[in-house]
């Protein structure tokens, strides 16, 4: 839809956002299609800020005259919510954007998701046909947004695919274990798994993990020396500290606030949150302008251990005193843009995985999350699917199943090594009040904490 | 009959002229009003349209599904056609399949919306916690009313329509005093009318009391097997484990559930009765009578007196595993509430916690649950003593079950279920 022929209704502070998801799923479970199916779901919405307050209208259809009549609704809302509690609040003003459409966008045929399923189900049965079950999903997920302010015109297409698995046996008193591993990569479906070598090698890694695991242990609990690779420490930094550092979570006396300009973790961790590139590859969700018109631009949380910088939208930086750097967004056309994380990561270190689990002389090596959830004074709760007890520098008995937890940033000042190899999580999804595709990438790290256990 | 009524009507006709053996069609249509809070005021005014259809084709026993938000008949037609490629391509399954005939229902709640009155409630709520709870921040939140048709219809003939309004108020907050903070409360509730202040709505006073009162928190002491007293919220978290880990699709399909083979077996305490109740006048089960797969919820009953009385299986996981489909989706959550009250079961305690949030991973294949108490109290020698902090629990779901303790005779009700305090023996606490 022409969004442009608009323009001549556009007035300060009002944004008009068409929003278009798209997501192919097909899911094979035990070789049974428990789903093959396709969603489109797409809107027009209206956004006007006028003395501290919004004014927000949306609709599915976007023909003419519903267009028109959103606007009308978003005017009003916000003229009425202004007679009743106006506040003076001016928003910072908008650099001058236009981000024409720079990815071809292109449908794929269900076909082929469902063919890349029945591949990877026909290797698994080939290859491990002992397994108890095992559930594939698929997905090729997009996002596309237009966006028209008086200040910005933007054309964005977001393209991811994603690959689950997960694998069941039975440990020797016949009990179910199961693993579950998944993968996530900016780019259309055809482009990302069109080498099949790449599915086939998480499924025989996926296989393997779940061999070591069903001869696993429960760990010792109490407080330990760890090593948390790359997955769980991008997971840590995404939930403990990332959505503390999120501007309205200041509302909800997030503890981050404090710590502006002070040390708050050991000098070794450095936390960005990236908008869409590092080190000249493109990062698996790529923010080029936010859903408020804001350029996205990198954020630097905390550096060498001091707490920098925060995430904000146009109204919270006025608030906290902040500069916006694109991290509004909206998961849907029928939402309005959050602040949000888009590519958090711990940047690298000096040390090896191998001088890591060397130094460990009693402690940990975990591997992959389940989930978990942190409150804002930074507590935080993972679960582990995976680890190693590290005995005298080296790895000993696989160990299942235990969790992890402590104050975020208490745990991060005991670090004291910090890995030279990042790798991405591009799979996931963040839930605050509205889902929406987030990545998460780091180094492993080596800490202090408390681990779950009998 | 409306247009969407005849949208689900042309769209069944064109699946099986496109070739699909059978058919079936969701239409939603949505009309949503929101008032948002935000830093304890009132920022955002929205209003909401939308359109949502859902098709599946059935052909050769393959099976797709494809959704679209639109009522564009251009952009429905491209839908009809993906969905019938899509069946073409799909693996054979034999447990796809549509609901039978039933009769044409049309379920009509009366709905009216009244804007004034969700400003006057939502401000007023703000000014009463400010007042009454002034230490507390209401950092989130919202009333809305929502105004839903819901059609069902498919090529056995099934017409199913449903109308309802309803308004839907939600906060999230805690407590500050100086430099301490407590953990986050909130609560969400449904209601057919606006007729009393939100402040005095169902369990608000308490939790907001309980912010307040957990604004300097103390870890557990040590570590030892205690009671938890769970609240209603997290009871309600436990049944959403029982459903995912026990009697759903998913684990008796996979066979990884320990009650495929315990219907009409014992498997919790006999003082536990959970139904599932559509028809209770007191809930404001708006938009969830009529079933997406074309059937109206019926009540039921899942665990009796301990004894597992149904699992709780879609058409397709029926059709996978054998067991009867009882038509009913797990919403109207009612717990038969015992004889005690609150305050005396908590003096029958030594030594646990009232547990009002728990954060932990999902339990393992082994039912083992272990997380840290997000929001509770210290319960020491019958009394509720300080707000906790740094403390995990750690228990199997299977043994919690069969060792409830007490079940008090208090309910909270939200508008979408009914659920006591229920207290379990032999926890273990830690001090982290």
């Amino acid at each position: 839809m022409d969004i442009l022929k608009y323009s001549s209704m556009l007035q300060d502070n009002m944004d008009i956002r068409w929003h278009c998801n798209c997501n192919q799923s097909v899911s094979i479970l035990n070789g049974g299609m428990t789903q093959n199916s396709s969603e489109k779901n797409q809107g027009i919405s209206v956004k006007i800020f006028r003395n501290g307050v919004h004014g927000f209208a949306s609709s599915s259809d976007t023909d003419h005259n519903t267009i028109c009549r959103v606007v009308k609704a978003a005017q009003e809302n916000a003229a009425l919510l202004d007679s009743k509690i106006g506040r003076s609040i001016t928003l910072p003003k908008q650099v001058n954007l236009n981000i024409p459409l720079y990815y071809e966008i292109k449908r794929i045929d269900q076909r082929y998701i469902i063919d890349i399923a029945k591949e990877i189900d026909a290797y698994i049965i080939n290859n491990y046909p002992n397994l108890k079950s095992r559930t594939i999903i698929i997905t090729n997920e997009s996002t596309e947004k237009k966006l028209l302010t008086a200040n910005v015109k933007s054309h964005t297409f977001r393209p991811r695919a994603v690959f689950h698995l997960s694998m069941t046996t039975n440990d020797k008193t016949g009990l179910p274990v199961t693993y579950e591993n998944h993968l996530g990569e900016f780019g259309m479906i055809d482009e990302q798994f069109e080498d099949k070598e790449k599915l086939y090698s998480l499924v025989d890694q996926t296989y393997e993990s779940l061999m070591q695991k069903k001869e696993g242990g429960l760990a010792e609990g109490g407080f330990k020396q760890v090593i948390l690779s790359p997955d769980l420490a991008g997971i840590l930094m995404h939930e403990a500290i990332g959505h503390a550092v999120e501007s309205d979570s200041f509302q909800a006396n997030s503890i981050a606030y404090t710590m502006r300009d002070k040390l708050c973790t050991s000098e070794l961790i450095t936390l960005v949150d990236l908008a869409n590139t590092y080190n000249g590859e493109t990062l698996p969700v790529p923010i080029y302008v936010d859903d408020e018109g804001t350029k996205a631009e990198d954020v630097t949380i905390i550096s060498n251990g001091v707490m920098k910088d925060f995430l904000y939208n146009r109204k919270l930086a006025v608030e906290y005193n902040g500069t916006p750097k694109g991290n509004a967004r909206a998961s849907e056309y029928s939402d309005i843009p959050l602040v949000r994380m888009r590519n958090t990561l711990l940047l690298p270190g000096e040390n090896t995985i191998e001088e890591m689990i060397a130094s460990v002389d009693d402690g940990y090596y975990f591997m992959m999350p389940t989930n978990g959830q942190a409150d804002l004074n930074s507590e935080f709760m993972f679960g582990v699917n995976m680890g190693y007890e590290i005995k005298n520098g080296k790895l000993s008995r696989p160990i299942r199943d235990t969790t992890i937890s402590g104050k975020a940033f208490d745990v991060l000042s005991t670090v004291t090594m910090v890995g030279n190899k990042i790798s991405w999580s591009g799979a996931g999804y963040c839930g605050k009040n509205q889902w929406i595709p987030v990545s998460m990438g780091g180094p492993a790290i080596k800490c202090m904490m408390q681990v779950g256990g009998k | 009959m409306n247009s969407c009524q005849n949208l689900a009507i042309y769209i069944l006709k064109e699946l099986v002229k496109a070739g699909a053996e059978k058919a079936e069609c969701n239409i939603k249509h949505e009309k949503t009003d929101e008032l948002s809070i935000s830093d304890n005021q009132i920022e955002t005014l929205s209003s909401n349209i939308l359109t949502y259809i859902e098709m599946k084709a059935i052909k050769n026993n393959k099976a797709s599904i494809v959704r679209v938000y639109s009522n564009d008949i251009e952009e429905i037609n491209t839908t009809i056609k993906m969905c019938i490629q899509a069946v073409e391509n799909s693996i054979v399954e034999p447990g796809e399949d549509i609901s039978e005939t039933c009769s044409s229902i049309l379920l009509i709640i009366p709905a009216e919306k009244d804007e004034i009155l969700m400003y006057n409630r939502l401000k007023n709520f703000i000014d009463d916690v400010h007042t009454q709870y002034p230490k507390v921040i209401l950092s989130e939140g919202s009333i809305l009313y929502s105004e839903k048709e819901h059609i069902y219809r498919n090529t056995n003939g099934a017409n199913l329509v449903e109308k309802y309004g309803y308004y839907n108020v939600w906060s999230g907050f805690n407590a500050k005093d100086e430099d301490d903070v407590s953990s986050s409360f909130g609560f969400t509730y449904r209601f057919k009318k606006l007729d009393k202040p939100i402040i005095e709505c169902f369990n608000a006073r308490e939790l907001l009391q309980s912010a307040t009162d957990s604004i300097r928190p103390y870890s557990a002491t040590d570590k030892f097997i205690g009671t938890v007293i769970c609240t209603p919220d997290v009871v309600y978290e436990i049944f959403q484990l029982i459903c995912s880990l026990l009697i759903s699709d998913q684990p008796l399909i996979q066979e990884t559930s320990r009650w495929k083979e315990n219907l009409g077996k014992k498997v919790a305490s006999e003082k536990l009765t959970i139904s599932s109740i559509y028809s209770n006048p007191e809930f404001c089960l708006g938009g969830a009578h009529v079933s997406w797969s074309g059937f109206i919820n019926r009540d039921c009953t899942y665990i009796e007196k301990g004894v597992l009385k149904n699992f709780m299986v879609s058409l397709y996981g029926s059709r996978k595993t054998g067991i009867t489909q009882i038509h009913n989706e797990g919403k109207g959550i009612s717990i038969t509430p015992g004889s005690k009250k609150l305050n005396e079961i908590i003096t029958e305690i030594p030594k646990g916690i009232l547990l009002y949030g728990f954060s932990g991973d999902d339990p393992n294949e082994s039912y083992e649950i272990n997380g840290v108490v997000q929001s509770g109290f210290a319960i020491e020698n019958g009394k509720k003593t300080y707000a906790l902090t740094d403390t995990m629990i750690s228990c199997n779901l299977l043994d919690m079950l069969n060792n409830i303790h007490e079940i008090s005779s208090e309910v909270w009700q939200d508008g979408e279920s009914s659920i006591p305090y229920i207290s379990f023996n032999n926890i273990t606490i830690i001090k982290k």
